[in-house]
C-alpha cells in the first residue's frame, strides 16, 4: 500500500539573548518542524526533504 | 508519493493557522515535555503585535509583524526544546521541536535561557504546507 504524505510545516525565527549576568548577545536561527518525527529524521540525517540544520548558533560556530 | 499544493492552497492554510492566533499572541520557548493540549514551563514569553500578529502569506509563508522582547525572562535550567505560538489566552495553536542533540550543527549544552535574560526575536515566519 502506498503512504501518502503531505509536505510538512515549518516554522523559521532568528532569535538574539541577552545574558543578564555577562551582557554578551547571543543570535540563534531555529528551524521547527511541524512534524516531530520529521524533525527526529532531520537530527539523524535520515530526511530526505531538507539536509539543513534544525537549529544553528552563528555565534558558537 | 508526497502531495503538492497550489500557491494559493498554501496561503489559504497558513491564513486558517495564522487566524486561530487572534488579534494577539504570544511566542514562547519551552523546555521538553510540552504537548499542544499541555505545554511545559515556559523559559520565554514574547508578545506578538497586536491587532495583527502575522501579515498576509506570500507563496505559503507568513511573516510575523514586530515582536516585543522578553526583559525578564522566567528562564530555566533545562534547555528549551520547544517553540509555541499561542492565542492571549494560553490555547496553543502552533508547536514546533526547535532544539536537540545531533543535529548537522550542534549546539553543546542547547539553548538555554536563564532568569533574567532579555530574549528577542528579530524575524519569524511560519508556512503551514511548504509544497
Amino acid at each position: 500500500m502506498s503512504a501518502l504524505t503531505g509536505q510538512i510545516g515549518e516554522v523559521q525565527m532568528t532569535i538574539q539573548i541577552t545574558r543578564k549576568e555577562t551582557g554578551k548577545v547571543e543570535e540563534f536561527k531555529l528551524i521547527g518542524f511541524l512534524d516531530e518525527e520529521k524533525l527526529k529524521e532531520l537530527q539523524n540525517g535520515s530526511n530526505t526533504f531538507s539536509s539543513s540544520a534544525e537549529c544553528s548558533n552563528p555565534s558558537r560556530n | 508519493m508526497a502531495v503538492t499544493h497550489s500557491v494559493a492552497a498554501r496561503n489559504a492554510a497558513t491564513q486558517a493557522v495564522i487566524n486561530l492566533i487572534g488579534a494577539s499572541g504570544n511566542l514562547v520557548f519551552r523546555i521538553t515535555g510540552s504537548t499542544v493540549i499541555s505545554p511545559s514551563a515556559a523559559a520565554a514569553t514574547l508578545p506578538l503585535s497586536s491587532p495583527t500578529a502575522f501579515g498576509a502569506p506570500s507563496s505559503g509563508t507568513s511573516t510575523a509583524n514586530a515582536i516585543t522582547s522578553d526583559t525578564n525572562a522566567a528562564g530555566n535550567a533545562s534547555a528549551v526544546a520547544f517553540a509555541t505560538i499561542e492565542t492571549s489566552g494560553g490555547t496553543v495553536v502552533i508547536q514546533c521541536a526547535v532544539a536537540a542533540s545531533g543535529s548537522d550543527i550542534n549546539m553543546t549544552g542547547g539553548l538555554t535561557v536563564a532568569s533574567g535574560d532579555t530574549v528577542s526575536c528579530s524575524s519569524l515566519t511560519y508556512t503551514a504546507l511548504s509544497a
